[in-house]
């Protein structure tokens, strides 16, 4: 075995006993890739978005001097050819819409239209094959038609080549550096997919109100569907999480009632399916879920891993410590407003107050911003080592 | 407080369509239909402040209000409570350029309007030149900029900076709001920000409400 090969494994074995809540030989330590990493490159964010090997010769460039366990995070998640290919209307990246610099963005419309609720219901891959694809994607206007085949043709070439793209670079990362893939695969909450994609936050928070039944019954349609995209992106592996970004369920975006009755029964359903299947769920609950803690400790034992961003960390300690492994420790602010000694502090006061009895993983809670310091980064990586030996 | 201002605080659509119908049928004025809503809305957002609704909630509110306005629209001809009148306005209101979040500023734009300010709104990613030009065209003395985005801070401060190179600071006020704080405010040179609507409503009152004060004793 060759000593990065070794180095992997003990990482590995770092990251999979915190995730069973055990206490590995030291915290184990998150690398959050993002967008700040091209801000020292002299690449600009349009040529890292959509040229993946001048992106990854950037990224070899940082990791080579650090010490951590885990990788978190993508430069090129959403590879901009592909969207390009099909015009789709729903990112914006840039170079073309943006200046050459700036981070893509998401653009929201009411795609589905309150009247689909029942199609969608009856069939929904049907539905977003025959109606929604259409809708999103320019090129789609036609379907059938020879421009609308040639481009369903190049976005499909191209997710395949960039599927292949990132999988020969995660290869590459662990033969050379060590580094574990926080997750593989990518699941929704169906509340999510609803509100997110379909029915835009708008559209989903009004039907609450006027269409209940609808949105209950669109929440169940699609739980086997997220089940099965959480297994089919991972290409079944079970060693490592499944991605859940999270958003329409964080405080205050529903009551409690609300969050009860449409957020909360199908994804918990969802969780429940993967986990039945051995796969774990990583629960990146962005924003505030302290009201909520007390409902997620129902899932089964050691089915999710818990991101704390604002959620209050102390309570997440109490509510979910011990059953479920807690990811974060340092706010995603602090990494770009302070300084590297408030965040050794931070780091310090984290693995104090959250890694005692194991379970714990120190990370940056939430997306860390484009405009993250890399000293930042690199006190936090080292301060983990310094007082995370246990 | 009435049946109408109720049901609006309550967030229960039917009713107040209804009772809006049935006041526009016994003759009543369309301002005064608007300003029992408002109070509803007014509570609204106090029940927000006090954690008791959601954002769920306060779309909803705003979602109503849009639909009064609209039953309301063609009783209240020339009267600047609803669209953009006449190219003139009190608060020019826009998301900064590279950024094309607009569901707080849409929010902000519809207390706004319930207060009886005439808005005009930019839209999203608006150039710094824009926002000078539409400020000449409202004649609005104040300015709300809106992003979401950290990187559109930027944007801020360069849109601020132009209006400041040609407009006295006393013929018009800036205002932020989004994911901002005081160390944002006095970066990008603003008077004032807010991470709430109902916030920056009681802002502009203050503001506007100064001028007309001091217009009157003159």
């Amino acid at each position: 075995m060759s000593g990065k090969e070794q180095l992997f494994q003990e990482r590995f074995k770092r990251y999979s006993v915190a995730m069973e809540c055990g206490k590995p030989d030291k915290v184990p330590v998150v690398f959050p890739l993002g967008e700040w990493v091209i801000k020292y490159s002299g690449i600009t964010l349009q040529e890292a978005y959509y040229d993946v090997d001048k992106a990854t010769a950037v990224i070899d460039g940082v990791l080579k001097d650090l010490d951590f366990d885990v990788m978190f995070g993508s430069i090129n998640l959403w590879w901009p050819p592909m969207f390009d290919a099909v015009g789709c209307r729903q990112y914006r990246f840039p170079g073309i819409y943006f200046e050459a610099d700036a981070g893509f963005q998401y653009v929201e419309e009411e795609f589905m239209k309150a009247e689909d609720y029942d199609d969608f219901i009856a069939n929904p891959t049907g539905w977003l094959v025959e109606k929604y694809l259409p809708r999103v994607n320019d090129e789609f206007a036609e379907p059938g038609s020879y421009r609308a085949t040639v481009a369903l043709i190049k976005g499909a070439v191209g997710f395949a080549m960039h599927n292949g793209k990132t999988a020969q670079v995660a290869q590459k990362w662990r033969q050379e550096f060590g580094v574990v893939p926080y997750g593989t695969g990518m699941t929704k909450a169906p509340f999510d997919t609803l509100g997110d994609s379909l029915r835009g936050t708008k559209g989903i928070l009004l039907d609450l109100r006027r269409r209940p039944d609808k949105v209950l019954a669109a929440l169940e349609a699609i739980v086997p569907h997220n089940i099965a995209y959480g297994m089919i992106t991972s290409a079944g592996d079970t060693s490592l999480p499944c991605f859940a970004p999270l958003h329409k369920g964080a405080y205050p975006f529903l009551s409690l009632e609300q969050w009860d009755k449409f957020y909360w029964p199908t994804w918990k359903k969802v969780i429940e399916g993967l986990w039945a299947l051995g796969k774990r769920v990583f629960f990146f609950a962005e924003g505030d879920w302290t009201p909520y803690l007390e409902r997620i400790a129902e899932l089964p034992d050691k089915s999710i891993v818990f991101c704390i961003d604002l959620t209050d960390a102390q309570k997440a300690k109490k509510v979910l410590g011990g059953r479920f492994c807690l990811y974060g420790g340092v706010p995603t602010t602090l990494l770009t407003y302070g300084t590297p000694q408030e965040v050794r502090d931070c780091v310090k006061r984290a693995i104090d107050e959250l890694a005692g009895d194991g379970g714990f993983v120190l990370a940056a809670g939430g997306v860390v911003m484009g405009d993250a310091k890399g000293e930042n980064i690199e006190a936090m990586l080292e301060a983990a080592r310094q007082y995370g030996a246990y | 407080m009435t049946p109408l201002a109720m049901a609006m605080a309550e967030l229960d659509e039917k009713r107040v369509l209804e009772l809006v119908r049935r006041e526009l049928s016994a003759q009543r004025v369309p301002l005064e239909i608007v300003e029992e809503c408002r109070i509803g809305l007014n509570i609204v957002g106090e029940r927000y402040g006090r954690g008791e609704y959601f954002l769920s909630d306060l779309v909803m509110s705003a979602e109503i209000f849009q639909e009064v306005l609209r039953v309301l629209e063609p009783f209240l001809a020339g009267v600047s409570v609803c669209e953009d009148q006449g190219g003139k306005a009190d608060i020019l209101f826009g998301t900064v350029e590279g950024d094309i979040h607009d569901i707080g500023k849409n929010i902000t734009i519809s207390l706004l309007r319930c207060e009886g300010f005439r808005v005009y709104d930019a839209g999203v990613d608006v150039p710094p030149d824009m926002f000078l030009t539409l400020l000449r065209e409202t004649g609005a003395r104040v300015l709300g900029l809106s992003a979401l985005l950290t990187s559109s801070f930027e944007a801020m401060r360069r849109t601020i900076q132009l209006v400041r190179m040609v407009i006295p600071k006393s013929q018009v006020r800036v205002i932020i709001g989004g994911l901002v704080n005081e160390r944002v405010g006095r970066y990008v040179g603003a008077d004032a920000w807010v991470r709430e609507a109902g916030e920056g409503v009681a802002i502009c009152r203050r503001w506007l409400g100064v001028k007309v004060v001091r217009r009157a004793m003159i």
